[in-house]
C-alpha cells in the first residue's frame, strides 16, 4: 500500500519495510513503466514524421520529458511526504485540484486499457491467430491483478528482476538486426524539415509516457545521500537508449520509406534475420518471449497506481478492492477497442492529449503556484 | 398319564408364558443398568478421590509434595498408573524411608546405584549410621552427583522423570531431587543422510538435542553464541533449542521466533518440520519457509550471518529462519573448492531450478505450438518421432510425470536392497518399453530425465520438491497457450516468489534488488573469501563487518 503523510519509516538494510524504496528503485520503475507497447512499433509514428532522423526525435524526447519529470520532482519537494492528491487541492483549490486528481486517474486508466488492446492484438497476430485476443488479453491481466494485488515490496521486487532480466535479453535479440543493417538507410543524418522533425516529437510521448508515476511514489521514496535527480535521468537513459536504438535499427533495416507502412515495424526486423550456424530460427518468437514481462510490469504499475490513486480518494486502507474492480472494466474496455481500430487509434490520440496537457501545462503551472505560495510565506 | 404330567412339569416352553420370558428379560435390563451405574459410580468415587488428593496443589500441578514420603509415592503411583516402565525402588537412607523413580531404559541404573543408593545407605568411616537428612545435607554431603536439581513442583518431578531423570525423595522433606542420569539409545553422529557433499566435514546431526546442540558449540566458542531452551507439544514437551549470536542477530528476531514457538498449539512435536509449519508465513506455498539442515557447519555460517537456527529434539534436521533462495541454493562444497568453480556450481543449480521446471512446459509449447523456432532439420525429426505415438505432446509429457514420480516414490519408500532392482526396472521401463511401446517419443524421454536430473541437483530436498510440483501446472499453462501461457505462468511463479516472506524478509532477498547488488557476492556467486568481509545485507545483522567483536 502507498502511505503518505509524516509516517515515515527509516528504511532499514533487509527488506521488511514495505512501502518503502530507494531513489535508483524509482529509476527503475520509470524506465520500467516505459518500455511497453511502443517497443515494438519501433516508433512507427515518428517516423512518418521525422523518416530517418526518428532515433533523434526519440534522443530529443527522452531529454525533454526527463526535464518534465525533474520539474515534477522539483513540485514534489515543495511539499515533503505529499503527493499530488494531497497538494493539488492545496493549490488549486477543491474542485481543479480534483478535476486535476481525475485527469491523473484517467491517464493511468487509458494507459492500461490502450495497452492491454495493444498487447492482444500483436500476441494475437505474431503467436496465436487463431486464439480470441479477449483469451491473450484476459490471461494478462489476471496475472497482472495478482501482482498488483501485492504489497509496494512485492511490487517493487517483481519490476526489477524481470526487468533487469528481460531488457537486456529483448535488446539482444533485436540486436541480431544489425546482420541486416544498411547505414545508408539512416541518411540524411540530419533532419532537412526541422519543423517536421519537431512535430514527430511529441509523437514519442507514448514511448515515455508512465513518467507520471513520480508525483504518486515521491513521499516513499527514502532518499537518504543520494539526488534525485540522478536516478531520473538514469531511468530516462535507458529508455532514451532502448527506443532510439530500435528506431535506429528498424529504419537501417527497413528504410523509413517501408517501416511507416508496417504495424510492427521492430518484429519485422528480426523476423526475417538469419543466424547461419546457430540453433535459432524465427526470432520474432524469442523477441515478442522477452518483450510480454516487460509489457506485464507496465500494466502493473499502471494498474498499482490506479488502484492506490482510487484507494487515497476514497480514504481506504487497502488498494486491493480497487484493484479488483478496476481490472474487468479496464479488460472490457480493452477488448472492445481490440476489433475497433478507429476508436482505439482516437481514444489513443486523446489519451497523448491529456498526458501532454497534463504534462506540459498543469505541473508547470503548480509548480509556478507553489513557488508563489512558499514566497508568500 | 403320570408320566405325560412329569413331561408337561419339566417342559419349560409350556410352563413358562410370553408375559414371563419379558419379566425376566425386565430383570436382566435392570441388573445391567445397575452394573452400570455401579461402574460409573466407582469412577465418580475415583475422581472424588482425586480430587480430594489435590485440593490443596495449585491449578496447573496435579498434586503437591507432601513430607510424607508415603502419601507422595501414591500419589506417583496413581499418577504413573498403568505404566510399566517407571520404577519405583524404595530403600532405607540412614534410617529415613527414600524412593528413587526412575523410567526403565532411559535412565542409567549404574549412575543412580553409585551416586545416590551407595552413598544413601552405606555410611562412609566417620558418618552415623542413623542420621537426621534435610536438604542441605542431602546437596552438600550425600548425594555425588554433578547434576542435582532440587524441585518443589510436581509437574516438574513427573516431565523430568518422563526425560531420563532419577527422582529421589527422602521421608521428611517435602521437596524431590532430580538426578541427571539420562541415557538412552540414540544414532551415533554420522554422515549426513539426505545432504550430500564431498569436501565438507562429515559430522551431521542426530537425534539427541543436546549431541547438537554440542556440535555447534564445539565449531565456535564464542560467548555471545546464546543457547535458549524452550518446550513445544502440550503431550509430548518436545525441547527446542533456539540458536543464535547475540551481538550479530538483526534486533527483534529471536523474539519473534520464540513467539511463533510459543503460539503453536499442538499436543505432539515429532519432526522438526511440525515447527516449520507452525512459524511459517505462508502455509499453502509449495516452497520451503524454513532451510532445514543436518550439517553443524550450515548452521555456525547461518547464525554468523544473522540468522535464527532451531534445533529440535528427536529430530536430524535443524531449522534457520529467515529463509531466504541464495540460502537454499547453496551448498558447503561451494566453499570448498576455488571461488570460480564454486560460482559456476552455483550458476549450475540456478539454471538446474529453471530447468526443473520450465524444460517440459517450453519442449510441450514449441512442439505444439511454435515448431517454427526449431531448425528445419530438427522439426521434421520430432514430427516424425511424434507420428509414432498415439498421444498428444501434453498426455506424453504427463504419462512420463507420473511415471517419473511413481518411481520415485517407490525407489524413495523401499529398503535399500530393492530400491536398486526399483531403480533398474524404472530406467528400463521408462528409457526403453515406454518409447518401444510407442507410447512417448525419445525425445520426451531425453527431456523428462534432463529435468529429473536438474531437480536432483538442487542441493536442497524440499525446493527440489516444490519444483517438480509446479511442473504439471506449467504443462498445462504451455498446453493451452503455448511459449506465451509459459511466460503467464512463470511470471505468477515470479509473482509468487517475490511475495513471499521469511520472518519479515523477502524470500528471493537480495537477488532482485539494486539497493543489495553487494549481496551477490555470496548469493548468485560465490567470492574469494577476502571479498566476503561484510554479512549479508538482507538478513539485518548487527554488525556489518565480519571480524569480531568480544564484548558481551
Amino acid at each position: 500500500m502507498l502511505r503518505s503523510g509524516a509516517e515515515r519509516v527509516i528504511i532499514v538494510a533487509n527488506l521488511e519495510v514495505k512501502s518503502q524504496m530507494s531513489p535508483w528503485q524509482l529509476g527503475i520503475m520509470i524506465a520500467a513503466i516505459g518500455i511497453g507497447t511502443e517497443v515494438m512499433a519501433g516508433g512507427r509514428t515518428s517516423i512518418e514524421n521525422a523518416g530517418e532522423n526518428a532515433w533523434q526525435a526519440f534522443l530529443l524526447g527522452g531529454l525533454i520529458y526527463c526535464g518534465i519529470t525533474l520539474v515534477m520532482a522539483r513540485l514534489g519537494e515543495y511539499f515533503p511526504n505529499q503527493d499530488l492528491l494531497d497538494y493539488m487541492p492545496k493549490l488549486w483549490g477543491k474542485l481543479i485540484g480534483s478535476l486535476i486528481i481525475a485527469v491523473y486517474v484517467s491517464l493511468f486508466l487509458g494507459y492500461f486499457t490502450l495497452a492491454t488492446a495493444n498487447f492482444s492484438r500483436l500476441i494475437g497476430s505474431f503467436m496465436f491467430d487463431r486464439t480470441p485476443h479477449e483469451v491473450i488479453a484476459l490471461t494478462m491481466v489476471m496475472v497482472c491483478v495478482y501482482c498488483a494485488l501485492q504489497d509496494l515490496g512485492t511490487n517493487l521486487r517483481v519490476i526489477q528482476l524481470v526487468s533487469l532480466i528481460t531488457i537486456p535479453l529483448f535488446m539482444l535479440v533485436f540486436f541480431t538486426g544489425f546482420l541486416s543493417f544498411q547505414s545508408e538507410n539512416l541518411m540524411p543524418l540530419l533532419p532537412k524539415d526541422i519543423m517536421k522533425f519537431l512535430k514527430a516529437v511529441p509523437d514519442t510521448w507514448g514511448a515515455y509516457a508512465g513518467y507520471e508515476i513520480v508525483l504518486m511514489l515521491l513521499p516513499l521514496v527514502n532518499r537518504g545521500r543520494t539526488s534525485l535527480s540522478k536516478p531520473i535521468i538514469a531511468g530516462f537513459a535507458i529508455m532514451a537508449f532502448v527506443f532510439s536504438t530500435f528506431s535506429l535499427i528498424t529504419v537501417g533495416v527497413l528504410t523509413a520509406e517501408n517501416a511507416k507502412t508496417i504495424s510492427y515495424p521492430a518484429i519485422e526486423v528480426v523476423r526475417f534475420v538469419e543466424l547461419p550456424g546457430t540453433f535459432l530460427e524465427r526470432l520474432e518468437i524469442y523477441l515478442l518471449s522477452a518483450w510480454i514481462p516487460n509489457i506485464f510490469t507496465t500494466l502493473v504499475i499502471y494498474l498499482y497506481i490506479a488502484a492506490n490513486v482510487l484507494r487515497r480518494l476514497s480514504k481506504h486502507e487497502d488498494h486491493r478492492p480497487w484493484v479488483l474492480l478496476l481490472a474487468p472494466w479496464m479488460l472490457f474496455a480493452s477488448t472492445i477497442l481490440i476489433e475497433l481500430t478507429i476508436p482505439f487509434k482516437a481514444m489513443g490520440k486523446a489519451i497523448q492529449t491529456l498526458g501532454l496537457a497534463f504534462s506540459f501545462i498543469i505541473i508547470p503551472a503548480s509548480l509556478f503556484l507553489a513557488w508563489r505560495k512558499k514566497r508568500k510565506v | 398319564m403320570e408320566q405325560n404330567k412329569k413331561l408337561n412339569i419339566n417342559k419349560l416352553s409350556t410352563k413358562t408364558s410370553y408375559a414371563s420370558l419379558a419379566k425376566a428379560e425386565d430383570k436382566l435390563a435392570r441388573l445391567r443398568k445397575l452394573t452400570s451405574e455401579g461402574a460409573e459410580l466407582g469412577e465418580e468415587l475415583s475422581k472424588v478421590v482425586a480430587d480430594m488428593r489435590q485440593v490443596a496443589a495449585p491449578s496447573d500441578q496435579p498434586f503437591i509434595f507432601t513430607p510424607n514420603i508415603n502419601d507422595n509415592e501414591h500419589l506417583l503411583r496413581v499418577v504413573f498408573r498403568d505404566c510399566d516402565d517407571v520404577k519405583f525402588r524404595t530403600f532405607d537412607a540412614r534410617g529415613n524411608r527414600a524412593l528413587v523413580v526412575f523410567l526403565d531404559g532411559m535412565t542409567d541404573v549404574t549412575l543412580i546405584e553409585k551416586n545416590v543408593l551407595e552413598t544413601l545407605m552405606e555410611p562412609t568411616k566417620g558418618q552415623k549410621k542413623n542420621i537426621n537428612i534435610d536438604t542441605i545435607g542431602l546437596i552438600d554431603t550425600l548425594i555425588t552427583s554433578a547434576s542435582l536439581t532440587i524441585i518443589t513442583k510436581a509437574e516438574e518431578a513427573l516431565e523430568a522423570v518422563l526425560t531420563g531423570n532419577a527422582l529421589v525423595m527422602i521421608d521428611g522433606i517435602a521437596e524431590a531431587f532430580t538426578i541427571g542420569a539420562v541415557k538412552h539409545e540414540k544414532r551415533s553422529i554420522t554422515e549426513a543422510k539426505g545432504e550430500g557433499t564431498i569436501k565438507s566435514p562429515f559430522d551431521a546431526f542426530n537425534e539427541v538435542l543436546s549431541d547438537n546442540v554440542a556440535l555447534i558449540r564445539r565449531r565456535s566458542k564464542d560467548t555471545n553464541l546464546k543457547i535458549k531452551i524452550m518446550k513445544v507439544g502440550a503431550r509430548t514437551k518436545t525441547a527446542i533449542a533456539l540458536v543464535y549470536v547475540a551481538n550479530i542477530v538483526k534486533p527483534g528476531l529471536v523474539e519473534e521466533v520464540r513467539r511463533r514457538i510459543e503460539t503453536i498449539n499442538i499436543d505432539q512435536v515429532l519432526l522438526s518440520d511440525t515447527i516449520a509449519e507452525g512459524i511459517s508465513e505462508h502455509p499453502w506455498t509449495p516452497f520451503p519457509q524454513t532451510i532445514s539442515t543436518e550439517k553443524p557447519e550450515r548452521v555456525v555460517a547461518a547464525i554468523y550471518e544473522g540468522r535464527v537456527a532451531i534445533v529440535v529434539d528427536n529430530s536430524a534436521f535443524t531449522l534457520i529462519v529467515p529463509c531466504t533462495y541464495s540460502t537454499l541454493m547453496q551448498s558447503t562444497d561451494d566453499f570448498t573448492v576455488q571461488p570460480v568453480i564454486g560460482s559456476l556450481l552455483r550458476l549450475t543449480r540456478h539454471l538446474a531450478a529453471f530447468i526443473a521446471i520450465y524444460l517440459p512446459a517450453v519442449y510441450i509449447a514449441i512442439v505444439s505450438y511454435h515448431p517454427g523456432i526449431l531448425p528445419t532439420a530438427l522439426a521434421i525429426s520430432i514430427a516424425e518421432l511424434r507420428a509414432k505415438t498415439p498421444f498428444p505432446s501434453f498426455l506424453e509429457a504427463l504419462i512420463m510425470e507420473a511415471l517419473l514420480e511413481l518411481f520415485q516414490e517407490a525407489i524413495v519408500r523401499l529398503p535399500n536392497k530393492l530400491a536398486g532392482a526399483a531403480s533398474v526396472v524404472g530406467g528400463f521401463v521408462i528409457g526403453t518399453t515406454v518409447v518401444q511401446a510407442g507410447l512417448v517419443n525419445p525425445l520426451l524421454v531425453v527431456v523428462t530425465a534432463v529435468t529429473a536430473i536438474a531437480s536432483y541437483s538442487i542441493s536442497n530436498y524440499n525446493f527440489g520438491i516444490a519444483l517438480r510440483g509446479l511442473r504439471v501446472p506449467m504443462f498445462i499453462m504451455a498446453t493451452v497457450l503455448g511459449l506465451y501461457g509459459v511466460i503467464i505462468g512463470a511470471l505468477a511463479i515470479t509473482v509468487h516468489l517475490c511475495s513471499l516472506r521469511s520472518f519479515g524478509e523477502s524470500w528471493l532477498g537480495g537477488i532482485t534488488d539494486i539497493t543489495l547488488l553487494e549481496d551477490w557476492k555470496d548469493g548468485l556467486v560465490r567470492f574469494p573469501a577476502k571479498f566476503l568481509r561484510t554479512r549479508p545485507k538482507e538478513i539485518g545483522a548487527q554488525e556489518r563487518g565480519r571480524t569480531g567483536d568480544n564484548s558481551g
